[in-house]
């Protein structure tokens, strides 16, 4: 899909709107040179483990921060965090989660299972692209990538 | 001479013959001893000897204090002597002591005979042996003697005895009375003098007038009776009322035997104690057979042997057994128990031990109609009857419609539980939809509108160069109706999410929270912020971060529709009472129409247009489901345009009023 070295954000969600909004405000403010979209928490898995239809790319190298929503396909949000959580390649990367609600924010909260921080999804378009946007700068920035 | 002589030997010879003869009659008939002047026996005969059982050697030479008896005093003695020894004869009775210190009484006569000077020559006596007769009269003496002490005694007894009693002869005639009847009589001025003595009783029972003249007539008919040998006994209990106190006799005849039937005895007992003794123990069973009969509920006293003695009316109309249905326990356990009744007497068998009362419990008896009713049972001991036997009272509560009620609740509530059991899933089931729907609300519905604002943004930004003014106008419409639906979805999830929401209740420092609240909300524009009058408020117990919504729905509230005024001004205060706290928030504002007061604190109303006040209706109702769930009220005052006052109380203690 993108380069397979340089992935700076994954984002993972299945609302094709929100994903637009999303990956326009990321574009438009320029804080991710390279953004890869999947649309479900398998092929997200899939993704970070190199399996799949990414059997072709390197496990080696996770993205510098994951845009996650919580609600998804298949394998929910929490069960994809969880999953980046457990494993060693992956286990310090930042991750922002995109709640729908404060409902959500809520579980999230209940989980504890290391979310770096948390977007409530607002209806406003300007809200919303400046918190993706301003959050996703700051942890690019922040994620001096631990090696 | 000779012949003369021979005459005279003739003479005297046939004198001396004929002196022998008598002499031996005498003997023959009498005790004969003769005495020299001085005493001294000179002569006894057989009879003599026989009489004091001293042989002739032992009397002879003897006086006659051999034989004395010491009975006669010594002037008897003299005046013999005195007597004898003057030449007179002596006649007397004397008693001898015998030989063996036996006494015998001889009836004497003494003559003296004399010399021709005069004096004694000697003294023979003639006795007769009259003991048999002196024993007889002495024996006599104190049968006499005898009789008048047993009749002294007798009338001592007949006047000690409290009955009145008189002696009557065949015809009828008072022979005697007693004390008593003496008294009576005196009391009662009945007899006359004498106390009726030598009248006629009969006559005076047959004459007597007035409310006992019945009585007196069969009375006199008893006496005849008796008299006449035709009864051994007449009794009569009859009343003898005087004004001044109710008074019983019973008239008693019995027969007067003399050898033969001479008379009866007469006796009133005067049996008014007893008689009033026994009506109060009537009046008292009396009053106890109608308590029993009377009592509202079954009661039975029967006897060991079975037999019932008492039962109650209630007994009667609730089984529909007659008393005479029911004369026995055996009748009782045989109509009531049917073939159970074995069990049942048993259980009352074992009654009669009884020292104290026992509670039985239900038994389920059959009436006549063949219904069966629910019966509960206590029985007590109550003694004996006067003839030994052993009671019990037992005592039934008709519970046949409490039991049934009893079932009833119980099965209502295994229904309830049941059905309880099944609401509370179906609530729980429920309660999932609208989790399940609140979530897709908050997401799902959500995203559209973020589509529906963004593509509108996107639109701008990309092709905003080619649309006039209208048409950026009309999508800024688009936009902003989004976004106030995105509000609305908020709000309501905020206010469906309160109901569910745990309460933890602590107490809460009122004043501090109003402060804050109202801090927060005027933060952004301090300078614009309303003139705030806070007074101190009592601490509260309950939900912390609800009851700081309740303060920040209200006070946005009070600086919203204060807002236009020139001197905006917002006041908090409480007032306590009646276990409660009341709060208030009050502003200047625009106030609203107390008619439609009642919509107030509805999901969704609003009294006013968005277009002079933003909102989406929601706030007020969710103070008031805060407040509900505290277990307070909520409720508010206003004129328009002169202010409104929103008051909600608290509890002192307050726990989650959820239903």
């Amino acid at each position: 899909m993108n380069s397979p070295l340089i992935v700076e954000v994954l984002l993972i969600e299945d609302n094709p709107r929100d994903a637009e909004i999303t990956l326009r405000a990321l574009r438009k403010r320029n804080v991710a040179n390279s953004v890869v979209h999947v649309k479900d928490g398998q092929e997200a898995l899939d993704w970070l483990r190199g399996k799949g239809a990414y059997a072709t790319r390197d496990p080696g190298h996770p993205p510098k921060v994951v845009l996650l929503d919580l609600k998804l396909p298949k394998l929910d949000g929490l069960d994809v965090l969880r999953a980046i959580r457990a494993d060693p390649r992956t286990q310090f990367v930042p991750v922002v989660v995109l709640t729908s609600s404060q409902e959500e924010r809520d579980v999230v909260e209940t989980y504890k299972l290391g979310v770096n921080s948390y977007i409530v999804k607002p209806v406003d378009f300007d809200s919303f692209s400046a918190a993706v946007a301003e959050l996703g700068q700051y942890w690019l920035l922040l994620n001096q990538k631990p090696t | 001479m000779v012949n003369c002589g021979l005459l005279r030997d003739q003479l005297l010879r046939a004198s001396l013959k004929e002196l022998g003869d008598l002499k031996a009659a005498l003997d023959e008939h009498a005790i004969v001893a003769i005495t020299d002047p001085k005493g001294k026996i000179t002569f006894v005969n057989d009879k003599f000897c026989a009489i004091s059982q001293y042989a002739r050697e032992e009397l002879l030479g003897q006086d006659h204090r051999l034989i004395n008896s010491g009975h006669h005093s010594k002037a008897f003695i003299r005046d013999l002597w005195d007597a004898i020894s003057h030449g007179k004869a002596w006649h007397g009775e004397i008693r001898n002591k015998a030989k063996d210190g036996s006494f015998y009484w001889v009836d004497t006569t003494i003559v003296p005979f004399l010399n021709d000077d005069g004096t004694p020559r000697q003294y023979v006596a003639i006795r007769a042996d009259i003991t048999a007769r002196k024993e007889a009269e002495a024996r006599l003496r104190q049968s006499e003697a005898a009789q008048r002490a047993t009749a002294t005694t007798q009338s001592s007894i007949l006047n000690a005895l409290p009955a009145h009693i008189a002696l009557i002869d065949a015809q009828g005639v008072v022979l005697s009375v007693n004390e008593a009847w003496r008294g009576f009589a005196t009391a009662n001025v009945l007899q006359g003098p004498d106390f009726g003595r030598g009248r006629n009783y009969l006559d005076v029972c047959t004459r007597a007038e007035g409310d006992c003249s019945e009585e007196a007539e069969d009375a006199a008919r008893g006496i005849r009776g008796v008299l006449r040998g035709e009864a051994t006994e007449f009794v009569l209990e009859y009343p003898c009322h005087s004004p001044a106190e109710k008074r019983w006799f019973r008239l008693v005849v019995t027969p007067l035997h003399e050898g033969q039937l001479s008379g009866a005895v007469v006796m009133h007992v005067n049996i008014t104690e007893s008689k009033l003794a026994e009506e109060a123990l009537r009046a008292s069973e009396e009053r106890f057979r109608r308590a029993v009969v009377e009592a509202p509920l079954p009661i039975m006293l029967y006897a060991e042997d079975g037999a019932v003695l008492q039962a109650s009316q209630s007994w009667c109309d609730i089984t529909g057994y007659s008393r005479e249905e029911l004369a026995t326990i055996g009748d009782w356990t045989e109509r009531a128990f049917g073939e159970r009744k074995t069990f049942a007497k048993a259980d009352i068998d074992a009654l009669y031990g009884l020292d104290h009362r026992k509670f039985e419990g239900d038994y389920t008896i059959r009436t006549k109609s063949g219904a069966t009713r629910i019966w509960e049972f206590s029985s007590a001991p109550m003694g004996r009857q006067s003839d030994g036997r052993r009671m019990v009272i037992s005592m039934a509560l008709d519970v046949t419609e409490r039991r049934h009620a009893e079932t009833e609740i119980q099965r209502l509530n295994t229904d309830l539980e049941q059905r309880v059991v099944e609401r509370t899933a179906q609530l729980e089931a429920a309660n999932q939809e609208l989790e399940a729907f609140s979530y897709s609300v908050s997401h799902d519905l959500r995203a559209p509108l973020r589509g529906v604002d963004g593509y509108v943004r996107m639109l701008l930004e990309d092709y905003g160069a080619t649309l006039d003014a209208e048409g950026k106008r009309m999508l800024g419409v688009v936009s902003s109706e989004a976004r106030r639906m995105g509000r609305l979805i908020d709000d309501l999830l905020a206010f469906s999410r309160l109901g569910r929401q745990q309460m933890v209740t602590t107490p809460i420092g009122m004043t501090h929270l109003a402060r804050e609240e109202f801090g927060h909300l005027t933060s952004a524009a301090p300078d614009a912020a309303p003139r705030f009058e806070l007074h101190p408020l009592p601490p509260a117990v309950g939900d912390p971060a609800m009851l700081r919504q309740v303060f920040t729905n209200l006070l946005a509230n009070a600086i919203k529709f204060s807002r236009k005024q020139t001197h905006p001004v917002i006041e908090v205060g409480s007032r306590s009472g009646d276990g409660e706290i009341t709060f208030y928030v009050k502003d200047n504002g625009v106030g609203f129409d107390e008619q439609y007061r009642h919509r107030l604190f509805g999901v969704f109303q609003r009294l006013h247009s968005e277009a002079e006040f933003e909102g989406t209706g929601v706030g007020l109702a969710l103070v008031q489901r805060v407040i509900h769930r505290h277990g307070g009220t909520v409720w508010a005052e206003s004129q328009p345009n002169e202010g409104a006052t929103f008051y909600f109380s608290l509890p002192v203690t307050t726990v989650d009023h959820t239903p």
